[in-house]
């Protein structure tokens, strides 16, 4: 009896032992908390590179809103995400890009940033203003993101309070007003930002990127759009916030382009001054691809691929480009599962590119308009021999260089590296190669050849295949693509140029605006402007406001501007037109293969989506938010 | 009649093993102790005794209140009523029930604590008939087990002649004559009457009668409670009700456990359990699962499948407050315990063994189309949506219906490439029950062996063979060790381990890559040539895209070999403590629970190849040539592993009470108990590495006068280390009253009709303390390099993360708190009729949930926010029917009931839905789909332009799904557009708000026969996925329903089952709507079975899943929405054996 008595004693003692009241403390103290996101420099530094990873990446292959949804280039991979863009299907219930809530994500760590730096150990005086100014530049640039993407925004100038009651939550500031607050910490911050960034550390913002953003702010604020074009008179008359606040001014204000022709001419001295300057290939120089061999059509193609020698660049995206799904490898002609050869410029972006002469294709007395789509051959032993060879489609001889350097055509080239090692029909096989090395391909466009469209519904949907962007030094083999890495422009002097053009032009400063489209021009191997049109047609403003928007979608032709730029001009109608190309499905006859027909891809434009629309959830969060407008009607 | 008397009842003291099993057997499971101690317990123990005027039955109830004894005898040899009166001190059993039965013609018998009362031999006969005419008849009774039957009744007919069995279950009576009846009755057995039609020696088997024993029913934390005396709501039953193929327990609730909710979603071995919710669901948070406890063990539906039902005892299935509270923060889902087996003492151990072979074919399968109108349906949705896509040729559609060439004009039928209509799987169990008076024990083996129906493919062209193929070896050992007359150690094992082969991809992507290839796009496999060093496979030329291209390349190219293992040891002592106070009772158990899970992946590449050009040759056949798609990869097999697993360590300690004073029953419970659950390979999380903590004190106390006034309190009191300090212990009582109306003495005239009536009202608070499924939601949660990455330098190799805020603090943070009342009726009618009905309510508060009413342009999109912030009301009824009736010896029928009702309402949501009502959750049920109203097709594009604009996806054509302008037409808001906003709560929830079942059974002879039908109501399924061609580039195949019938330019049916195809997906016609919402109820032949019983043997023929009668026929609707691709539910047909040796 007593030894049992014991076993319960014992056994209850151990019950009691265990019942100490700490057995449920088990979280240790040394957890990650907010104080060691800036417990040092090295941490606060992975702050600030937290704060840049907001920014969309503008060449993904698959999800960039902006780069092959223009009318100027169609693909076999609209099923993709960015395809909807191009196809117009995005709505405010499926935005299916969502910078929304990104970008405002990223203002956020900005603010945390910059409260947070004080209290850094560690960082140098120098260092913090420095972030401190990238962290004002960053919450500049996305709130400028936002209303590319949005019109008006919701400005945010600090951190949120999660408790604000939803009677306070904020409403949509005007366009107007976002443009002077971001103008305003961009013209402020560019002096407190670095000249320039070099080595490792490239890619960070600078001064003259404040203002080159700035000057491109300034510019769409300018713009018909937000300026009272006529087509926005309607579509932004009863924009209003609950309150009646209109949110988009539709009286044209040419204050607005005189504010734009300022800024840019500011970003310009800015960017000249820290040595910015157009590319141009030098004889001899690097990289060491042998093709193209032309200094013009080098000078073209490496502007911004020669990252180690161009000075052209501002401000570029340095994220290594996927080599999967990602530009280049959508762009060089087809190796199957390496490379697929399939971004086709339309023919309307194919037109758009001027003659040798620098003139539009249906104003050049030379340029025989009537008969372009007839067989023509080059003519050997010519200037023609180092565009192509054999028999092509008229449209695609007589044309300015950007166009050889740009455009893959039948008949045309297309410099790159490749093993031959693969079946006959490759454009990598050996009876395709030319030019020094052979690293330059012959495309051909029919079905089925090498670069045409295919019967798996692959290659290219118009005929032809940009070359821009791809660079040629890379090298293509069954191991992989091997593609050359670049940092991707997002802002280049051109740009600038062309901006400063465009703004001078509408400010009746013509001599100015042809000043600065003749150094595009003459770097593109064209007359100027008063010599191209010298007897064909008066320069005035209005003539001159075609120019230079040509000018533009032909300099800038793939660099995510198209479809911002048709935008902002009231012209994003065309990307609601069914693009062209030629007969791709033809077989033999090149005559037949030159009849335009319609590309048979699906294309839509409502006149909402002049603005992306607002996430339907964020509408219906905020009482004080309204939608875009013809979302709603 | 006869009755069987038993007056109070007893704890289990210390048995002594005596040669009569058969009451053992029968005690053990009223889980009414008997003691059989040394003969001398009737001489030593001595009582006192007073009476004055009071019944023979007040004198019996007495007498084994304060003692040991238990008495038994027939009412009507006994005169139960006669009074009498005494005042005995300190006597022995013999001299007091000599002083009763002094001037009677009663004699007793002790047997140690056994009294048994029989008339005394002379008086037996019967005055009325001479002594000539007498015939003598011996006999033994026994019971279907063989065992002799002690204490039964042996009465002629129509006379007070009779007689009880002794010990051996012998007899001996003399009769009237020939045509004597004899009546033999026992407590918890189907009485029996046979005619002596002269003969000499009638032995007879009794055949149990369950209804009337009275069941013990296992409550919170292992104890036992009489059913009578029960106020909770618990469900109980017994594996050999479920009858199921012994490879899966869960799929037998559906409609057998009334209050239990359950759907099967699939078939494949090993993952085929049943989803089920005790009342249906009462939270929309992370953890709407009930607790499994298996012998006082947390467990998991996975443990709980693979228990044999062979070793269970019994399920109680704890439904409302008063049975759950006790678990606290862990039993607001309800409480499922399953206890296993014990050995008991006898001489001859009872060895049992089962063997089972079973067919398995799938219920119903989605069919597709072959190749030629896949061909003419994918142009023609090339024709519908322009998308850059080629039309087939009509070359390729001619050759494909002539079957010309079988590579370059394919035709496969991938599914049935793939699965076959059948699959085998066999079961074996083998289980011993002995023990001695010392150490009792059940011991169980079984082995199962599963395969899969997916076809041995592998073998034709590997060494291996990758169907799924599971062995899985359970082993259960229970020992009871006595060590004293007052303690007893307990050790269980459960040890259970699993082999398994199956395919390296999950068999739901084998299943959706039938969907995802189609029947023309490339051959299997192209002709082996000499020399080849491995297999040409095929693949389309679109190849680029898509993940699978060849599904059967896909499917056999590779295995996992995984192997399972889970131990469960609890090991427990019992100590009564009758020497501090009699009645009192200390009980402490330690449990461990290992679980450890390897893989072994090994793949290989595959080689692809596919046709680069075609054309006649000169003899005009056919012709090809051969591309190799991608590089050479090398097909040897490689090889990785992983391991995962867990353990979890428990402890719990307990001090009962339980004693009967006169007319009052008093019981207490006092618990202690602690439990940590520790993953093993938790990584570098240092938040899963930290071991997850529960600690907590239960109580409970009841009271019950005379059996019909019934009183209960429950506690619990428990706290759980995922809170924050001074959040973390909660405090959950509940109540409950009972009436045994039936007991009373007004009630005696309707007894003859309502047998047992008895109404029950608890009401309580439980917990939900598992939330989120996260840990330490209440803490801020920041990795320090989690944020997206940013790159810089020219080299663009300077890549930096910074911290990512992933969740923000909240130390408020609280457990779901249910209320729950419940009204409950038990009622039997005739001794025949058994019903139990039940109203629940559960008011369930603070769910958990994450703040959803921040703005993005906070910059906190991927930050939560967590709060209690949600309710959920849940309603319903739960009834449970049976009935029983012996027509003779020969013929037993019986009929088994349960329906089950669940409404739940969501009563608080954290929302944001602006003014758009009809998106609001609150007065929806959890499981509530939202979605537009599909009106019909569009007719053609007048309409379309001239309808409200459809922003819902992709762009809108003749032949598209119109729906409703729903915040238009029922709001007025003046829109013209129809988005996400105009969803509206669409059809009955997801999950069956009713599910019942039904079924007879009826023994004839040898045979019995049983059916059993299931099914649920209130249900709505949605079809999905199902889109033919596709996005992907992978051209998916299609169902055949769409090819029947669709909208298409030739047939502009607006009211047509497809909408136009196109080639790529289209939003606007695969969102979520009416158009594909089907009512998902269904009635099922569940099971149906045949057995035959010779001696100890049983033979049966069992079919599962036999017949399905349902508004949705595409595939079994069990399985729910989606496109029908996945394993398979199964038809089951077993075929068993089962023998019992003793």
């Amino acid at each position: 009896m007593n030894m049992k008595t014991n076993i319960i004693f014992l056994l209850l003692l151990w019950m009691l032992g265990s019942t100490s009241c700490n057995y449920l403390d088990i979280v240790p103290d040394e957890k990650a908390t907010e104080a060691d996101a800036f417990k040092d420099a090295a941490a606060a530094e992975r702050f600030l590179y937290a704060c840049y990873a907001y920014i969309p990446d503008p060449r993904s292959g698959t999800y960039s809103m902006d780069l092959l949804t223009g009318d100027d280039i169609v693909t076999p991979w609209e099923h993709e995400v960015f395809g909807q863009f191009a196809r117009g299907e995005y709505t405010p219930s499926k935005p299916y890009i969502n910078y929304w809530n990104d970008l405002y994500k990223g203002i956020r760590y900005c603010y945390l940033l910059k409260e947070n730096l004080p209290t850094v150990s560690g960082l140098s005086v120098e260092d913090a203003n420095t972030y401190m100014a990238e962290a004002d530049f960053l919450i500049a640039y996305y709130h400028f993101l936002i209303i590319r993407n949005y019109g008006p925004a919701i400005i945010v100038k600090g951190l949120a309070d999660i408790n604000t009651p939803l009677a306070d939550l904020s409403a949509r500031s005007t366009y107007d007003e976002c443009v002077a607050f971001i103008s305003e910490i961009l013209k402020d911050v560019a002096g407190r930002l670095p000249m320039e960034w070099t080595g490792s550390n490239y890619g960070r913002a600078t001064g003259t990127v404040a203002m080159a953003i700035r000057a491109r702010l300034l510019l769409y604020a300018a713009s018909p759009q937000f300026n009272g074009g006529e087509r926005f008179k309607s579509l932004y008359g009863e924009f209003k916030n609950p309150d009646g606040t209109l949110l988009i001014n539709t009286q044209y204000d040419q204050k607005k382009w005189e504010n734009a022709k300022l800024a840019c001419k500011e970003a310009i001295e800015w960017a000249e001054r820290a040595g910015h300057k157009l590319y141009e290939a030098i004889p001899g120089g690097l990289p060491q691809t042998p093709e193209p061999e032309d200094l013009t059509l080098r000078s073209l193609r490496f502007t911004f691929l020669d990252k180690d020698n161009t000075k052209e660049v501002i401000w570029a995206f340095c994220k290594k480009e996927d080599t999967g799904n990602g530009l280049q490898v959508k762009n060089l002609p087809r190796w199957a599962s390496r490379t697929w050869g399939g971004t086709a410029p339309t023919l309307r972006q194919i037109e758009r590119f001027y003659t040798k002469n620098g003139l539009p294709i249906d104003e050049d007395p030379e340029y025989p308009y009537n008969q372009r789509y007839s067989v023509a051959s080059f003519q050997p032993n010519t200037r023609d021999t180092i565009y192509g060879e054999g028999e092509t489609i008229l449209l695609n001889t007589l044309r300015e260089p950007r166009f050889y350097a740009w455009i893959a055509f039948h008949h045309g080239y297309y410099e790159v590296l490749g093993e031959d090692k693969v079946e006959e029909t490759s454009a990598y096989h050996t009876k395709f190669k030319r030019g020094k090395l052979g690293a330059k391909l012959l495309t051909e466009f029919l079905f089925n050849q090498n670069s045409g469209k295919t019967e798996r519904g692959t290659g290219s949907f118009t005929g032809y295949l940009a070359k821009k962007g791809a660079h040629p030094g890379s090298n293509i083999s069954s191991t992989g693509a091997n593609v050359v890495q670049y940092p991707w422009p997002v802002i280049r002097l051109a740009e600038l140029y062309l901006n400063y053009a465009e703004a001078c032009i509408e400010c009746g400063d013509l001599e100015t605006g042809i000043e600065y489209l003749d150094k595009i021009r003459y770097r593109a191997g064209i007359p100027g402007v008063k010599d191209a049109w010298k007897g064909i047609a008066t320069l005035t403003q209005h003539k001159l406001r075609e120019i230079v928007h040509r000018e533009r979608q032909i300099e800038l032709f793939m660099e995510n501007h198209n479809f911002w730029d048709l935008r902002r001009w009231g012209e994003a109608e065309t990307l609601g037109i069914q693009p062209k190309g030629m007969s791709v499905m033809e077989k033999d006859d090149l005559s037949k293969f030159g009849q335009p027909t319609a590309v048979d891809v699906r294309r839509r434009f409502i006149p909402a989506q002049y603005l992306m629309p607002i996430p339907i959830e964020e509408v219906n969060k905020n009482p004080n938010m309204v939608q875009n407008p013809g979302y709603n009607e | 009649m006869n009755l069987k008397m038993k007056f109070g009842d007893k704890n289990t003291e210390q048995v002594k093993f005596l040669r009569i099993m058969r009451a053992i057997v029968l005690f053990l499971f009223l889980g009414i102790g008997m003691s059989f101690a040394s003969n001398s317990y009737s001489q030593e123990t001595l009582l006192s005794i007073s009476a004055e005027n009071k019944t023979v039955k007040d004198v019996f109830k007495q007498i084994e209140s304060s003692s040991e004894f238990i008495i038994f005898c027939m009412a009507d040899v006994v005169d139960l009523d006669r009074k009498v009166s005494l005042n005995l001190e300190g006597q022995n059993i013999e001299t007091i029930l000599n002083f009763i039965f002094r001037d009677t013609d009663n004699t007793f018998k002790i047997e140690d604590r056994q009294v048994i009362i029989t008339k005394k031999t002379s008086n037996l006969q019967s005055p009325s008939v001479s002594q000539q005419n007498k015939t003598k008849v011996t006999g033994v009774v026994t019971d279907t087990n063989g065992e002799s039957v002690i204490g039964a009744s042996v009465v002629e007919k129509g006379t007070t002649n009779g007689i009880t069995t002794d010990i051996d279950g012998r007899y001996e009576i003399s009769v009237s004559g020939k045509n004597a009846v004899l009546s033999i009755s026992y407590l918890g057995y189907v009485t029996q009457d046979i005619k002596v039609d002269g003969r000499r020696n009638i032995n007879v088997q009794l055949y149990e009668d369950s209804k009337t024993l009275e069941e013990v029913v296992v409550t919170a934390y292992g104890t036992g409670q009489k059913k009578e005396s029960l106020v909770g709501s618990i469900q109980t039953v017994r594996p050999s009700d479920l009858k199921v193929p012994a490879t899966n327990l869960t799929t037998a609730f559906a409609g057998r456990l009334a209050g239990v909710i359950a759907v099967q979603q699939t078939g494949e071995p090993g993952a085929d359990g049943a989803n089920f919710w005790i009342r249906g669901v009462s939270t929309f948070g992370s953890n709407t699962s009930p607790l499994i406890i298996i012998d006082g063990v947390e467990a998991n539906a996975t443990d709980l499948n693979a228990l044999d039902p062979e070793v269970i005892e019994g399920f109680s299935i704890l439904k409302d407050a008063t049975a759950t509270a006790m678990y606290g923060m862990r039993g607001a889902n309800g409480v499922m315990i399953v206890t296993t087996k014990s050995g008991m003492a006898m001489e001859k151990p009872i060895i049992n063994f089962r063997i089972e072979g079973s067919m398995n074919q799938p219920t119903k399968i989605p069919e597709f189309v072959d190749g030629v109108r896949f061909m003419e349906l994918y142009n023609e949705a090339i024709y519908n949506q322009p998308a850059g896509k080629e039309a087939y040729t009509q070359e390729r559609i001619e050759g494909t219906r002539l079957g010309l060439n079988p590579y370059i004009f394919p035709n496969v039928d991938w599914y049935n490439e793939l699965f076959d209509d059948r699959s085998f799987s066999e079961t074996f169990n083998f289980n011993i029950r002995g023990g001695g008076r010392k150490v009792d024990y059940f011991s169980s083996a079984s082995v199962s062996h599963e395969s899969g129906m997916l076809k041995d493919r592998s073998k034709d062209f590997f060494s291996y063979s990758n169907n799924i193929n599971r062995m899985r070896y359970s082993f259960q050992n229970n020992i009871n060790a006595h060590l004293s007359k007052t303690s007893k150690l307990s050790l269980r094992l459960n040890v259970m381990l699993v082999d398994k082969r199956s395919p390296q991809q999950s068999t739901g992507n084998i299943f959706s890559s039938v969907m995802a290839a189609n029947p023309v796009d490339a051959p299997i496999m192209f002709p082996k040539e000499a020399g080849d060093p491995y297999i040409k496979w095929g693949v389309p030329a679109h190849a680029e895209g898509p993940s699978y291209s060849n599904p059967l390349a896909y499917m056999t190219t590779g295995y996992n070999d995984t192997f399972q293992s889970t131990v469960i040891a609890s090991l427990s002592y019992d100590q009564k403590l009758d020497f501090i106070t009699s009645g009192l009772s200390f009980k402490a158990m330690a449990s461990f629970k290992n679980f450890s899970n390897s893989v072994q992946t090994r793949t290989a590449g595959w080689n692809k190849f596919l046709i680069e050009q075609y054309g006649k040759n000169e003899e005009g056949i056919y012709d090809y040539k051969l591309k190799r798609f991608s590089d050479e990869v090398g097909t040897t097999l490689s090889s990785s592993s992983s391991n995962t697993g867990n353990r979890k360590i428990y402890f719990q300690a307990m001090l009962e009470y339980k004693r009967k004073f006169s007319l009052h029953d008093v019981g207490g419970l006092l618990i202690y108990n602690q439990d940590e659950y520790m993953d093993n390979n938790p990584g570098s999380n240092i938040l899963v590495a930290l071991p997850t903590r529960r600690q907590g004190f239960a109580a409970r106390a009841s009271y019950a006068y005379d059996n019909r006034y019934l009183a209960e309190i429950n506690l619990g009191y428990n706290g759980s280390e995922n809170f924050a300090k001074g959040n973390r212990f909660g405090f959950f009582p509940s109540v409950a009253v009972g009436y045994n109306i039936s007991e009373e003495k007004f009630f005696e005239p309707l007894r003859k009709i309502i047998s047992r009536m008895k109404i029950r009202a608890t009401w309580g608070l439980v917990g939900n303390g598992d939330i989120g499924g996260e840990r330490f939601t209440y803490l801020s949660n920041i990795s320090l390099t989690g944020s997206a990455a940013f790159t810089t330098g020219i080299n663009m190799d300077k890549v930096l993360s910074g911290p990512n805020y992933s969740r923000f603090s909240n130390n408020n943070l609280t457990w779901e708190v249910g209320e729950k009342i419940n009204l409950g009726l038990d009622l039997t009618l005739l001794d025949k009729l058994n019903m139990s009905v039940d109203f629940f309510r559960e008011n369930r508060d603070d769910i958990f949930q994450a703040k959803a009413t921040i703005p993005n342009y906070f910059g906190m999109q991927g930050t939560t926010i967590y709060g209690n912030f949600g309710g959920v009301k849940n309603q319903g009824v739960d009834a449970s029917l049976d009935i029983g009736h012996s027509f003779n010896k020969n013929l037993e029928f019986t009929f088994k009931g349960s329906f089950t009702y669940a409404h739940n309402e969501i009563t608080k949501y954290e929302e944001a839905i602006g003014e758009y009502e009809n998106l609001s959750k609150i007065g929806y049920s959890t499981n509530q789909a939202w979605g537009y109203i599909a009106d019909h097709l569009f007719a053609d594009q007048a309409e379309v332009d001239s309808y409200a604009k459809q922003l819902i996806g992709g762009t809108i054509g003749a032949g598209d799904i119109k729906y409703v302008n729903v915040t238009n037409e029922f709001y007025g808001k003046g829109d013209n557009t129809i988005d996400s906003n105009d969803r509206l709560p669409i059809g009955n929830p997801t999950v069956p708000e009713i599910v019942y079942g039904f079924g007879p059974s009826i023994r004839w002879k040898n045979f019995d026969i049983s059916f059993f039908f299931q099914g649920v109501a209130k249900r709505s399924i949605f079809m999905s996925d199902l889109q033919p061609f596709g996005s992907n580039a992978n051209n998916r195949n299609v169902q055949k329903f769409i090819a029947e019938d669709r909208w298409s330019p030739d047939n502009q049916n607006i009211l047509a089952k497809y909408p136009r195809l196109t080639i790529e997906t289209h939003d606007n016609n695969s969102a979520q709507s009416t158009y594909w919402m089907r009512n998902g109820a269904f009635l099922k032949l569940k099971n149906a079975e045949i057995g035959y019983t010779i001696k100890s043997m049983r033979f049966y023929l069992r079919g599962s899943n036999l017949l399905t009668f349902s508004p949705f026929k595409h595939w079994d609707p069990e399985q729910g929405g989606g496109n029908g691709l996945k394993y398979p539910t199964q038809r089951v047909f077993n075929l068993g054996f089962q023998m019992t040796i003793k």
